[in-house]
Formats: structure tokens, sequence, C-alpha cells
């Protein structure tokens, strides 16, 4: 049986995508989990029920590709596929085979354009 | 386009003005030598029935000047011509074709008309090849087979004749690229067209400026302006001496006055005058001419964004011609002190060439190189990246689109591996806009430049950059302060999405996240390794583009290519708070 809430994890440092992103879901009744480093990421994944996550590449304590990495290394086979959307001013350090390699789905590019934030989001978990 | 001003004293320049179907509209007086006819005898008349045939006269004998026209587009696109005579012991005639209204049609954009006509023209020669290549597979007789190939090729041609015209129609519009010239340039060339009125008629021509340097205009038109006017005065008013005078206004704008001491223009005759086909009196004595050129100065001078003028004058006419805003601010200064005493500066300077595209990378380089400018070109992002290892020169010229990487991305990769070795960066892109311009230059460019590059663009640029690289990061910083605080439109999407106004929770976390790091580089700069110093900018600049906070996304741009350059100052630190300030005082006040 699916949960009511479909339920983000949100990893980016920025206190304004942060604020930003969980007001807009919370708007479209998906739940949203925010945090501001790399540190908890697992735990947090481990922990809850969670259907996506949306990753900043560059993170204060980590690189972003390495989490995703981490996640795809997860015993759990639900946990370990979690559909994963990047987020970056740019993407410079990585090829498009990077992403394809973590199965990353989609990355979007700051300033975030709201629009395809949520498109994104609806396509991979549906509403 | 030709140049005119090698002409030596054995060639004989005309000027044609006809459509495309060769019928004439307009020509200057000296093809009465050339073309055996005179001006009014000439309009309206197809250009290829008289070519050759005054220099036959003069010569006594047959030239072998052929000339076709064609207008597959059924579009009438008007050239100018010149009928070029290099030597009188030759038997060569050479034409040139100059569009020379090409872009108020562009400006009048093309219609569904044409685009009608583009079809046609396009459909019926390829309907027959169809039916050609189609009875061809039916052909039994060689002949037959022959016969088709033969007309096939016919219709190939004639496609690509189309293809050929419609490439015109792109590419043409860039002609119109202004280019800085010294007026005293025209002058020459004024005389050598007016030389034998200057002799048959006796009238003495006065070409004046008072101009400190060259402006920034639009070569072919300002001379055709200058040829109306003068034939004009000479023509229709009997002057004996036409005096042109280059001015500039406390506006910076360009005055031309062309004055004359012949009989005078009424002020209401003016007005019709600037209509095409009038002219001033019917049963006038003086037959020649259409009635065009009043017109045609009129339509020039409003395709450079000028106006025609004739204020009252005693005796004879003035008419004054009004060319706004030719000369970038700044620019004007420089010209007049360093670059017009020559570019020298430019040789032996060493440029590296980014450009995946094959030919516009030889183009660039050919301009270069002939000025004596070392040049290196390098096809991928990657590879000027290594060779900036081993060697940095003094200039990197970066296309914006590449296949590899964006020309942005390449140019924060050079500062971030140079930092203030970094070289001046030259970025070309094929779209300039005030606010992509500015963009690219925060992100560490010196100048833009738009393509197609033009020659002259290119080396005039490229000097100011040489000779300007501290003053620019202060007129960066000026432009960056005209911004608007922030753009409206973005809030108010935020707000739709979020279905309440949170601008000032957002801002609060926008304030926090600058003081939280602000804070902790005040403290102990050391303490932020130079990536992390650098990351918080990239977040200040994403979170302020996310919030549409403008004026803070240019500045926090700037910073960081700043900072990358190891220019930072902790009141750079300082005015990036003032306009966090500005932004909430401009909130507080909305709410």
């Amino acid at each position: 049986m699916s949960k009511l809430k479909k339920k983000i994890l949100l990893v980016d440092d920025s206190p304004v995508i942060q604020t930003l992103v969980k007001k807009i879901f919370y708007g479209i009744g998906m739940e949203v989990i925010g945090l501001k480093t790399g540190a908890k990421v697992i735990d947090t994944i481990n922990n809850n029920d969670i259907d996506l996550v949306i990753m900043d590449i560059i993170l204060p304590d980590h690189d972003g590709m390495d989490l995703i990495r981490q996640i795809r290394k997860l015993k759990n086979s639900a946990k370990s596929q979690l559909p994963v959307i990047c987020i970056s001013g740019h993407y410079k350090n990585y090829k498009e085979s990077d992403f394809e390699e973590l199965n990353v789905k989609e990355s979007l590019i700051k300033p975030l354009d709201y629009d395809q934030l949520v498109s994104a989001v609806k396509k991979h978990i549906g509403k | 386009m030709e140049k005119r001003h090698k002409l030596t004293a054995k060639e004989y320049p005309v000027y044609i003005q006809c459509d495309l179907t060769g019928r004439i509209l307009f020509a200057s007086n000296n093809c009465i030598c050339l073309l055996g006819a005179n001006t009014s005898e000439l309009a309206g008349q197809n250009i290829s029935s008289f070519l050759g045939q005054g220099i036959k006269k003069q010569l006594g004998k047959e030239l072998d000047a052929k000339m076709t026209w064609s207008n597959p587009t059924g579009i009438t696109k008007d050239v100018n011509v010149s009928l070029l005579v290099p030597s009188i012991d030759t038997n060569e005639v050479e034409i040139y074709l100059t569009p020379l209204y090409y872009k108020e049609r562009e400006s009048i954009q093309l219609n569904k008309k044409d685009f009608e006509g583009f079809i046609h023209d396009l459909r019926s020669p390829l309907n027959t090849l169809y039916q050609l290549v189609h009875l061809s597979e039916f052909e039994d007789s060689k002949e037959g087979l022959l016969l088709n190939l033969e007309k096939i090729k016919t219709i190939t041609l004639q496609l690509s004749e189309i293809v050929h015209d419609l490439e015109g129609l792109v590419s043409e519009g860039s002609i119109m690229t202004r280019i800085i010239i010294p007026e005293k340039d025209i002058f020459p060339i004024l005389r050598l067209i007016f030389q034998s009125d200057m002799d048959a008629r006796k009238i003495e021509l006065k070409l004046k400026s008072s101009l400190k340097s060259g402006f920034n205009t639009v070569y072919s038109k300002v001379l055709r302006i200058l040829i109306n006017l003068i034939q004009n005065a000479i023509h229709y008013s009997g002057a004996k001496t036409v005096e042109v005078n280059f001015k500039t206004d406390s506006k910076k704008n360009i005055k031309i006055e062309v004055k004359d001491d012949g009989k005078g223009i009424y002020a209401e005759d003016f007005s019709s005058l600037t209509k095409p086909y009038v002219r001033k009196d019917e049963s006038n004595q003086n037959p020649e001419g259409k009635g065009l050129g009043l017109y045609i100065v009129q339509r020039l001078a409003e395709v450079l964004g000028g106006k025609i003028e004739m204020p009252q004058v005693k005796s004879g006419t003035k008419i004054v011609i009004t060319l706004p805003g030719f000369i970038s601010q700044g620019l004007e200064e420089k010209l007049d002190t360093k670059a017009r005493s020559g570019w020298k500066s430019l040789k032996g300077k060493e440029i590296y060439v980014l450009d995946d595209d094959n030919l516009n990378l030889t183009f660039v380089s050919n301009i270069l190189t002939k000025q004596g400018i070392i040049v290196n070109s390098f096809r991928t992002g990657k590879d000027l990246l290594e060779s900036l290892h081993t060697h940095v020169p003094d200039l990197i010229i970066l296309d914006i689109i590449l296949s590899d990487k964006d020309g942005v991305i390449v140019a924060s990769e050079i500062i971030e591996q140079l930092g203030n070795k970094t070289p001046l960066l030259l970025a070309l892109s094929g779209k300039v806009t005030s606010f992509n311009s500015l963009s690219y230059k925060c992100s560490g460019f010196d100048e833009v430049m738009a393509k197609p590059v033009i020659p002259q663009d290119l080396l005039e640029i490229i000097n100011t950059m040489f000779l300007d690289t501290g003053e620019n990061n202060q007129r960066l910083l000026n432009e960056i302060q005209n911004l608007p605080a922030f753009d409206e439109s973005v809030l108010r999407k935020i707000d739709e999405f979020t279905k309440e106004d949170i601008r000032e929770e957002l801002f609060e976390s926008f304030q926090s996240e600058v003081e939280e790091t602000m804070k902790l580089w005040i403290s102990n700069e050391t303490y932020l390794k130079k990536k992390e110093i650098f990351r918080t900018l990239h977040t200040w600049k994403s979170s302020a583009a996310t919030l549409g906070f403008v004026k803070m996304e240019f500045y926090s741009k700037y910073l960081e290519n700043k900072f990358l350059k190891s220019e930072i100052k902790i009141s750079d630190i300082n005015k990036l708070l003032q306009i966090i300030s500005e932004i909430k005082k401009i909130i507080n006040i909305k709410r």
C-alpha cells in the first residue's frame, strides 16, 4: 500500500533552496526532509521511507556525486535504486556519462527553474 | 565590399543604384562618359543595355563587359553598382555589387508574401526536376537521356542561384554593422566622384570637419547620403559652392551639414521632396533625375537612426543630417588619445583563439595575423587549457558555444587555473544583449563581441582591451549598480508555486546564509580555504539568482571572478552587504 505523502530528501547547504523547495513541495502535497550537509545522508535514507533525493553536487563537506555512489551501494535494493535529481550551479567537473553511470535521472542547473524541478520530481515518483 | 580608397587616376567609379532586375533607380553624373547616357536617360532603364556603351564611345572599341541580373526569389533588392575601369588600356570592366538597402527591408521584416515567393520559386524547379528524373527512368534513347541531364543541370543551377539569393538575405544583414571611420576617408572619394562636375560647371566643393575622431557608422550609407545631397545641390539648385561640414553637437550626435549657394528650397517643398518620385517642379527646366535623391537621403538617415532637417537660411539651402549616439562611451577618448595615433600596440602581441568552427577560426586568425599578431588556434577547450600550462598569451578569444564545453566554463577554468595571471579574455557570442554581456563580463570576460566578426570591430575591441584593463572593473561595477535590486517576476512565480508570500522568509534565510559565512570569513580568513570561499560566493550567487535578486547575483558573480584572480578585499564584501540591505529595504517597503 502506498504512503499518503511522498517524501523527498533535499541535500543542499543553501537555506534559500531549503526554504524554497520545502514550500514548493508542501504546496503540492509532498514532504521534504532537508539536510544542509552530506554527513547524515545515508543515515536519513536508511531510517526513512524516502521516495526521491534532490542532491546538490557541491556540498561543504562532501562531493554530491560520492554520496550518490554510496546510495547506489546500499544493501536495501529499493533504497539503492532511489531516483536522484542533481542540482548544481555548474557540472564542469562531470560528464554526462558520469551521471548515467550513477543512474541520475535528471541534472538541473541553478538558478532553479521551479517548473522544471516540480515536473522532474513528478515524472519520477508520480503525484 | 569594394574598396574605393585606393583608386588611381585611371579608375572611374560610377554610382548606379538599381534593383535586382537591373532597373536603374539612380545614377551619378559621370555615368555619362562611362555609360553613354545621362542620368535622366538612364533612370528606369535596364543597366545591361547601357553597360560598356560609354566606354566604347570613349575608347572607340568594344569592351567585353557583360552583366546579368537575376532575381529568382521575386524580392526586389536594391543594389549599389560601381563600375570600375581599372585602366583605359585594358578592356576589363569590373562590377562590384554592394547591397544598399538591405537593412531597412529586413527591419520591415519579410512578410508572408515574400515567403510564398520563396516557396513558389523553389517548388516549380523542384517539380520539374522530379518530373525529369521520373521521365529519365523510362527514357530509352541515349540522346533523350542526355537532353534530360542537360535540363537537370540547368535547373540545379537555377536552384543553387535561389539558395545563393536566400543566403544573401541571411548574411547581408551583417553588412550593416557599424565601423569606426574617419570622415576624412570619405572626402577623397567625394572629390573623385564630383571631379567632372567641379571641372565642367566650375563648382567648388568645400569639405570640412571639426570631429576629433572618426565616428561609428555604416560607411556606404553615409557616403550615399552625401552623394545625393551634393548632387541635388549641383543639379537642382544650380549651386556654385557646396560645403560639407562634419560636426558634433552637445549630445555627441554627429551633424553633417550640406550647404549650397543655389536657389534654395522652400520649407513647404522640403517635406514633399522627401517622398519618392516627387520633384520640386515638374516643369523645371532641369529635366535630370527622378526625384529620388532626398527621399533616399531621408530613408538612409532613418536607417542609421538619425534625421534630416532643413533649417531656414538667408540664401541657398542648408540640409542637416543628425546621426545619433555614434561613439560608445569611453571609446571616444581612447580613440582620441591612443588608438588614433595608430594601433601599433598589437604587433607582436600573442593571442589564442578558441572556436570549434574551422571557418571562423581561420577567419579570426587571418584578421589578427595580418596585424602582426602571433596567433595560436584551438579547436577544443581541453587543448587550450592544456597549452596554458606551458605558456600564457596576452589575450584569449573564446567562442561561447563550443561543442565540448561552454565558453563561459572554459573561461572560469582558465581563471581558476591561472588566477591573477589570467590574460585578457574576449567572448565571441552569437547573441549579445546588454544582460548576457554583463553576465559574461561578471564571469571573467573583459569584453564581449557579437558574431559575425567584423574585422575592424574586432581590432577596435582588442585595442581598447589592451588600453584599459583597470577601468573595465569600475565600469562593470557601475553597470551592476544600475541593475534593479530584484526581478519581481521571479518572486511572483515563487508566490504562485507556494501559494503564499514567502519573500520575507526567503530573504531571512538568504541573509542568514550570507551572515554565517561572513562571520566565519571576517573572524579568520585563513580558516577558509580558497576553494571554500569561492564556493560560498558561488552559493550566494545561485541563491540570489533563485530569488531573482539580480543586482546581488551579478555582484556575487563579479566577486567570484575577482576572488579567483586574487583581487578581493574586505571592502568588496561590505559592498555586497550594502546591496543586501538595499534589497531588505525594498522588501520591507513592499510589505
